[in-house]
């Protein structure tokens, strides 16, 4: 049966479906743009203050890498981050940004395929990472070079800082739940 | 899961991670150069650094007046009183005669000392987090006439010298690492050795002299200054004040605990010397 449009035959039709088509871009490249402030301000943290300070960059990619569902980009974001602070740290380039990619791929495909996204797996999960990363960093860059250092640094430098980035999940993650789950086409 | 292993994403994440070693491994090669992506990354977030340092230095000497305020009232009680003995030592003339003429000589090296080059004033814009011997970024590089090695250093005494270098910045390993060695001697007794910065001094803003004769006449509160051997530091300038004076645990030589004159953590500008007499002069360590 030939459905008859004579009445309508010059008005062109939108589909339904583009209106929340365009809105999902615009939430996508506005949540683009407030993770990118994050970043910037975690590399302008890194810089600025005191020597101990607490490492932004681990929470802020573990937590992204938690609500994204594609690996890619979370090795993009954590290999970013990694650099960053990389360069803030005066590490060797491509030291944490390994390290962060790394953790960010095994992070996805862990809530991927078997975990939730909670607050509590975002504890584990950034303490892990942030705890990894201060002990490679204290092992390759004091303990294995300087045969008197004992665990001054560990105890003064490493592990205030390991403690304070934990801390700042309480902060990070409900900001980032808050960017991906709320900024989203309905 | 074992889908994204046999995926294109996985190996697209695999030269992902090969390209960052690769870039560690060229950075390793490069030694006191720094990398393009870290130049183009400061070059790009100097104007902000340089504010929020400015900033946070401000915030933390006013946090650090208040945290710290007895100490600083015990540390004024402690001054006057040195002052008080200070006055009384003026008063016997002759025995402080000899003691000033040899302040003198080390307060006015600067003036002694025209060939020094200095470079213009340059401010910290990043301090390495995490890091117990106090490395920092200044705002000034190689366009500015900086070169690697050069010391860095303040009217009070030496900080530094500068271990990486980039156009318009550059990084500044402090007397308190154990990545820089400076050929010290000190001012009474002239007893030689070498400053190094250890892990355990670092923590309280202290460095050490190693290598010490065990013979040595050196005693608590000598002051401790370069010795222009290595050519990388200029002769005579100050470091700082001992401490503690021991024998090592191998029993071969002596060390000195030296107090920098500089309070190297609570630094907002420092100057480089580009250029002085006697520069690459020597054994270079």
């Amino acid at each position: 049966m030939r459905l008859k449009f004579k009445k309508y035959k010059n008005i062109k039709f939108k589909p339904i479906y583009s209106a929340k088509v365009e809105k999902g871009r615009y939430f996508t490249v506005l949540q683009s743009i407030l993770i990118f402030i994050l970043v910037v301000i975690s590399f302008v943290v890194s810089c600025s203050g005191f020597y101990i300070k607490p490492i932004l960059f681990i929470p802020i990619a573990i937590t992204l890498a938690i609500f994204f569902e594609d690996e890619l980009k979370s090795a993009l974001v954590g290999g970013v981050c990694g650099l960053l602070l990389d360069i803030s740290s005066h590490r060797l380039f491509g030291f944490n940004g390994v390290l962060l990619l790394i953790s960010c791929v095994v992070t996805t495909l862990l809530f991927k395929n078997y975990l939730k996204p909670m607050f509590f797996n975002a504890i584990v999960f950034v303490g892990l990472t942030t705890f990894i990363q201060g002990f490679l960093d204290y092992f390759f860059y004091y303990k294995l070079w300087y045969s008197n250092v004992s665990d001054v640094i560990y105890f003064n430098y490493t592990l205030p800082s390991n403690i304070m980035t934990l801390v700042c999940v309480l902060f990070v993650y409900p900001l980032i739940k808050k960017i991906r789950t709320s900024l989203v086409a309905k | 899961m074992k889908e994204f292993f046999r995926s294109i994403k996985f190996k697209v994440i695999l030269c992902i991670i090969f390209l960052l070693v690769g870039m560690g491994v060229y950075t390793l090669t490069n030694e006191g150069r720094a990398f393009l992506v870290s130049q183009g990354v400061y070059t790009l977030f100097e104007p902000i650094l340089s504010v929020t340092s400015s900033i946070s230095d401000s915030i933390s000497a006013n946090v650090d007046a208040i945290l710290n305020s007895k100490e600083y009232y015990n540390e004024n009680q402690e001054l006057k009183q040195e002052i008080y003995d200070l006055n009384e030592q003026l008063a016997n003339y002759e025995s402080d005669k000899k003691e000033l003429e040899e302040l003198r000589k080390f307060v006015g090296i600067k003036e002694d000392n025209p060939s020094y080059i200095l470079s213009a004033s340059c401010n910290i814009i990043s301090k390495t987090s995490s890091d117990p011997y106090c490395t920092f970024t200044i705002d000034k590089g190689t366009e500015d006439g900086i070169s690697l090695y050069d010391p860095v250093v303040t009217g009070s005494g030496l900080v530094g010298m500068i271990s990486e270098v980039a156009d318009s910045y550059s990084v500044v390993t402090t007397i308190l690492s154990p990545d820089i060695s400076v050929g010290a001697m000190s001012v009474k007794s002239t007893d030689m050795g070498i400053i190094q910065g250890t892990a355990t001094e670092s923590i309280n803003q202290l460095t050490k002299m190693m290598y010490v004769d065990k013979e040595n006449t050196i005693s608590v509160g000598d002051t401790i200054v370069c010795s222009g051997n290595s050519g990388i530091f200029p002769e005579g300038y100050l470091i700082g004040t001992v401490k503690e004076v021991g024998i090592e645990e191998t029993g071969l030589s002596a060390y000195a605990i030296v107090e920098p004159f500089v309070s190297i953590d609570k630094l907002t500008s420092v100057r480089v010397i580009t250029d002085f007499e006697g520069q690459g002069i020597g054994n270079n360590s």
